[in-house]
């Protein structure tokens, strides 16, 4: 999963990820590939669709 | 040792600063940390606030933070029926959050509170599985700092409450994807109103709302919900600010944020430990508002704190204390409100047409307080609306 540098770090996406697999960088969002499960909850959740698969 | 506090809040927004506050009142050792370098920048917020939310605080409304009295809302419904709420309930303001959320933390410092900006808090600390600290990295260093009691303040994307054992997920139908421009040079019709927008071709799952900040100012923005739409709330703002003839405005500032509308999280309180506000899902289901349940929900912990803190007793049972009196003091109105959020998910265009046709500013504002009677006896006149009725009218 990809989170493009458009990313605003509002953190949308940390609250809905089911597996607590998102958390914040220093300007934005970052995905644990260990333990994403490529649900695409993120994807549908954020603000500016920055998320996507890779 | 200066590294020990009696109790570290995580978060220097309204209710960590208020929470703060009232600890170090009473003489409580109090860290708040807050991972931006500047508290209050940038803001997740339409910068609204009812003026009964400053009366219950007792706080003055203050021209620092004040950028536009307003005295009532516009609510327009999908086919453009303007409805107008007005009367001393709908007296409030809109506000400059980062002025307002500086000026709280510098009273919460004035308090006895230490504050530390840019400090980013990574993970909780455990010894012998109790909850005792956090670690953090400020100015590239990693600290640990110890207390009692652990508050997390953090905002909707709070990782500390799952950290600490708290599931505070958030379902796509439960939280509010919102972008907002705030814009400056636009012409206001009523620069003393809000105005708040339905449908589902403008919000779908939530509303477009206009927020007047004085001079030519506005915070022009919208939410709509991530399982109702593919599209992001941002194109669907492009679409809003055309519609009011302002894509020649000039936009000062991007606010892009989530905002949790499916209730309070059930638990919000552990061994050592407590959530408040956005960080607990303590935010009004229906208009998105939080600021004054910020403050109000901070009250009701700090006082709890105080006296876990007297009682040297920081343990989930006695901090439940602040859930069943949270409860009694909201948990009400949000319980209605929730499913007055849910009925409203049913309704068409057409049925939102239908409504704003029939119902009275004073009713719909009645509605927005979790005071559905006036408002049942209208939908039992509509055959339309009747079958969602139970929706609304189950406990």
């Amino acid at each position: 999963m990809k989170v493009s540098d458009n990313c605003a770090a509002c953190g949308t996406c940390i609250a809905v990820c089911p597996f607590t697999a998102i958390s914040m960088g220093k300007n934005k969002a970052e995905i644990d590939m260990k333990k994403c499960t490529r649900c695409l909850t993120c994807v549908k959740a954020c603000p500016l669709g920055v998320i996507s698969r890779d | 040792m200066e590294n020990k506090f009696g109790a570290i809040v995580v978060g220097a927004g309204p209710a960590g600063s208020t929470v703060a506050k009232i600890m170090a009142l009473a003489g409580m050792k109090v860290l708040v940390v807050d991972r931006l370098p500047e508290i209050g920048h940038v803001k997740r917020c339409g910068e609204g606030l009812s003026r009964h939310h400053l009366d219950a605080a007792g706080i003055e409304p203050n021209p620092l933070w004040i950028r536009q009295p307003i005295d009532g809302a516009v609510v327009v419904s999908p086919n453009g029926t303007r409805i107008k709420l007005e009367g001393e309930k709908l007296d409030g303001y809109v506000i400059e959050r980062k002025v307002f959320d500086k000026w709280l933390a510098q009273e919460a410092a004035a308090a006895g509170a230490k504050i530390q900006s840019r400090t980013d808090v990574k993970d909780i600390i455990r010894e012998k599985g109790k909850i005792c600290g956090v670690v953090a990295e400020f100015m590239g260093e990693t600290v640990k700092y110890y207390a009692d009691l652990i508050i997390a303040a953090d905002g909707v994307d709070s990782l500390i409450a799952r950290k600490a054992g708290i599931n505070t997920t958030l379902k796509l139908v439960d939280i509010c994807t919102c972008a907002e421009f705030e814009m400056a040079g636009i012409k206001l019709n009523e620069p003393d109103k809000i105005e708040i927008c339905f449908g589902n071709d403008v919000a779908p799952g939530g509303y477009a709302w206009v927020f007047p900040k004085g001079q030519g100012r506005a915070n022009v923005g919208l939410g709509v919900r991530g399982n109702r739409t593919d599209k992001t709330p941002y194109e669907y703002l492009k679409k809003f600010v055309k519609q009011l003839g302002y894509e020649n405005g000039s936009v000062i500032e991007v606010n892009i944020g989530g905002v949790p509308v499916g209730g309070n999280t059930s638990q919000y309180v552990a061994d050592n430990f407590a959530l408040v506000w956005d960080a607990a899902r303590q935010v009004n289901p229906i208009h998105g508002g939080g600021i004054g349940i910020a403050i109000s929900s901070a009250r009701i912990l700090g006082e709890v704190a105080v006296e876990a803190w007297k009682k040297k007793d920081f343990s989930k049972d006695f901090l439940s204390s602040y859930e069943k009196k949270w409860d009694e003091a909201h948990g009400k109105k949000m319980r209605k409100l929730v499913r007055l959020r849910k009925f409203a998910d049913n309704l068409s265009d057409r049925q939102l047409d239908d409504i704003a046709k029939k119902v009275k500013g004073f009713d719909l504002y009645e509605l927005s307080q979790g005071k559905f009677r006036g408002f049942v006896r209208l939908a039992g006149k509509s055959p339309g609306l009747v079958r969602y009725l139970p929706l609304l009218l189950k406990s």
